[in-house]
């Protein structure tokens, strides 16, 4: 089963192409690092498939379902954690996730309060969300992602501020959602998480795909060393911020 | 290093992108508002015809107070409260530049309001041109309060919130109450400002015959406030930035008290009608009734005065409900444009959940649709039914608030929902 489909993805803002014609399928449970420069438009690309863009061109499909066609029915799919997090300011941590879950049709309160526990929101469930730091919000908008389980899980940049144990807690509960059929695409630069959680590495430049390596492809190169990624990406992306 | 004027022209350029270009609108607002008291002051002299009376001293004073009250109102707002805060509070800004802006930014303030005071001014000259002159020194005294004397307060308050002393003093009187300690930088300013209001209400009898105490009171009032602004001039280099910082510091960390409440019988009635609305609906009760508490006093307070007026048909009964109807109506053009922008509406995230196209506006115009008809509509009714005229007395109040609502929405934000 196909959790993604996309083909001939463009978006442009005016005459500048941020995502140029990108194909791809991702199966469920897949997890994929979505790697590339600031600015080669991995957000962009993430926020067009969760249907916050229209696409200049292209189409996209969320578990079968044609984005275009039936909004409603793809939307309710996927889950994205956006950068930085849309939060209600004024509901509480728990006010938000419960208001994200009813929208998906999935409210349940105490499946909730798990996920709340599980990413370690417990203890500030009923704190409104104005008054949260940095790493805290990026919890609430993964907790958002990930409530009522959907099928496409989109993080941009979720996991970047993210102390040690809130960390793991973060890849435990995306492993989880994996193991369920969840097919999580993450747009990351921390390197060692993508090494670590990925099956699959997409490197975009300049709109453009310029790398897909997923299976033995990807175990050989993670073989290489500790950093086999940063090496794949140095070679692959060239450093424009050198003059 | 910056100088005050640079840092008021940046902070004029954000302000200005934000509008989208548009002229503010805070002048249009008080020429409005100036108009419509004048033409109160005018209906109740009957200043068109030959046996027209001058306003009396009471009027007078409440047209001065009503067009300079606002400025004064606003200023913690202008100096502390303000959405850039943080980000100035962390910049490297001598406080003379500081200082500098908030009286600018209250000289602008005061500006507006004497511009609402002026076409009252206006008509009061054409019958007295004493009184007038008289009416104008108050004025000037309120507006002279407003740029000296509520800004040094202002100033003095976020000292004392700096120093720790107003948490200190908000444990005393509150015990352990979630009382903010940034809540003396309200309390103080308008104790002031409470000063400054009762100082102007008792020049009645200069205004009227010129007695020579209300004289006094006015030049009081603008002395203290020369002096204030001179003691807070010396000392903002030292303690503006120190208090900057540590009021934003504050704010930041202050614990939001939130109204946890289940939807009013209206609200569920109305919602439940709204079939896949519903959920946006709800959603947006709630974050209003946080973020704008006010809202709902605003409306309960327009209601009683409609139904106060309406039925005890004092003079000019039908100017004064057309008034009210244009204060209310002026609610529920801010109201319909806040529902449409941060904190209440997110874009991205209505755009990214699985709502029906159309949802986030249909729930907006029930918002507002509710709290017109339980604000607005009935009160109205009832005023209108208690008129001995209700077809007149029923065109004041739409034509007042039409006019009203007209020049709230000219002057609406770009919609981050567009």
């Amino acid at each position: 089963m196909r959790a993604l489909t996309i083909n001939h993805l463009t978006v442009a803002y005016g005459r500048r192409v941020a995502v140029d014609d990108l194909s791809l399928e991702i199966e469920a449970g897949a997890v994929v690092a979505l790697l590339g420069p600031n600015g080669a438009g991995k957000s962009t690309a993430l926020l067009a498939i969760a249907g916050g863009l229209q696409p200049s061109r292209g189409d996209i499909a969320i578990g079968g379902i044609d984005l275009a066609r039936d909004p409603l029915g793809a939307k309710q799919r996927l889950g994205l954690a956006d950068q930085p997090p849309s939060l209600y300011e004024y509901f509480t941590v728990a006010e938000h996730v419960a208001m994200v879950a009813d929208v998906r049709g999935g409210g349940d309160r105490a499946g909730e309060r798990a996920l709340l526990d599980q990413l370690g929101l417990a203890a500030v469930a009923d704190r409104p969300c104005r008054e949260l730091s940095f790493g805290m919000r990026q919890r609430v908008g993964l907790a958002a992602a990930l409530v009522a389980e959907p099928r496409l899980i989109l993080l941009d940049e979720t996991l970047n501020g993210l102390d040690p144990h809130a960390g793991r807690r973060a890849r435990a509960a995306l492993a989880a959602a994996s193991a369920r059929g969840a097919a999580i695409v993450m747009s990351t630069h921390l390197l060692d998480v993508a090494a670590r959680m990925a099956t699959r590495v997409l490197i975009m430049d300049q709109g453009k795909l310029v790398v897909d390596l997923a299976g033995p492809a990807l175990a050989d190169q993670l073989a290489t060393g500790p950093d086999a990624l940063e090496a794949l990406y140095v070679a692959t992306v060239a450093d424009r911020g050198v003059a | 290093m910056v100088d005050g004027r640079t840092l008021l022209a940046w902070a004029d350029t954000d302000e200005r992108r934000r509008r989208g270009g548009r002229p503010a609108g805070g002048w249009l607002v008080a020429l409005a508002a100036g108009l419509a008291l004048a033409g109160l002051v005018a209906n109740h002299t009957r200043a068109w015809a030959a046996d027209r009376v001058a306003p009396s001293a009471t009027s007078l004073i409440a047209v001065a107070l009503a067009a300079l009250v606002p400025s004064m109102l606003l200023a913690p707002h202008r100096m502390f409260w303000r959405r850039d805060a943080a980000m100035i509070a962390r910049m490297p800004l001598p406080g003379a530049a500081l200082w500098w802006v908030a009286l600018a930014r209250a000289t602008r303030a005061a500006a507006a309001g004497v511009l609402a005071a002026t076409p009252t001014l206006l008509v009061t000259a054409a019958v007295d041109p004493a009184l007038a002159g008289r009416a104008a020194a108050l004025v000037a005294a309120l507006a002279a309060a407003s740029i000296g004397l509520v800004p040094a307060v202002c100033l003095a308050a976020a000292t004392v919130v700096a120093s720790g002393q107003a948490a200190a003093t908000a444990r005393a009187l509150a015990g352990e109450a979630a009382v903010a300690s940034t809540t003396l930088l309200g309390a103080l300013p308008g104790a002031a400002m409470a000063g400054v209001v009762i100082a102007a209400a008792t020049t009645g009898g200069w205004l009227a015959d010129g007695d020579l105490r209300g004289l006094a009171t006015v030049g009081g009032v603008a002395l203290v406030a020369a002096i204030a602004a001179g003691l807070a001039t010396r000392a903002a280099p030292r303690v503006y930035p120190l208090t900057m910082r540590e009021v934003a510091a504050l704010d930041r960390q202050v614990l939001a008290h939130l109204e946890i409440a289940p939807a009013t019988a209206i609200e569920a009635a109305v919602r439940d009608r709204l079939g896949p609305a519903r959920l946006v609906f709800d959603r947006m009760v709630r974050l209003v009734r946080r973020r704008y508490p006010l809202v709902a006093l605003a409306g309960a307070a327009s209601a009683v005065a409609t139904i106060a007026i309406g039925w005890g048909r004092p003079d000019a009964a039908d100017a004064w409900l057309a008034a009210v109807t244009a204060a209310t109506a002026a609610v529920a053009a801010a109201l319909a444009g806040a529902i449409r922008r941060d904190p209440i509406e997110l874009p991205r995230s209505s755009a990214t959940l699985p709502l029906a196209a159309g949802a986030v506006a249909r729930a907006g115009r029930a918002v507002v649709a509710t709290w017109v008809a339980v604000w607005g509509v009935v009160p109205a009714v009832i005023a209108i039914v208690a008129s001995p005229s209700p077809g007149p007395t029923a065109a004041w109040m739409v034509g007042g608030g039409a006019v009203a609502a007209a020049v709230v929405l000219a002057r609406r934000r770009p919609s981050a929902a567009a």
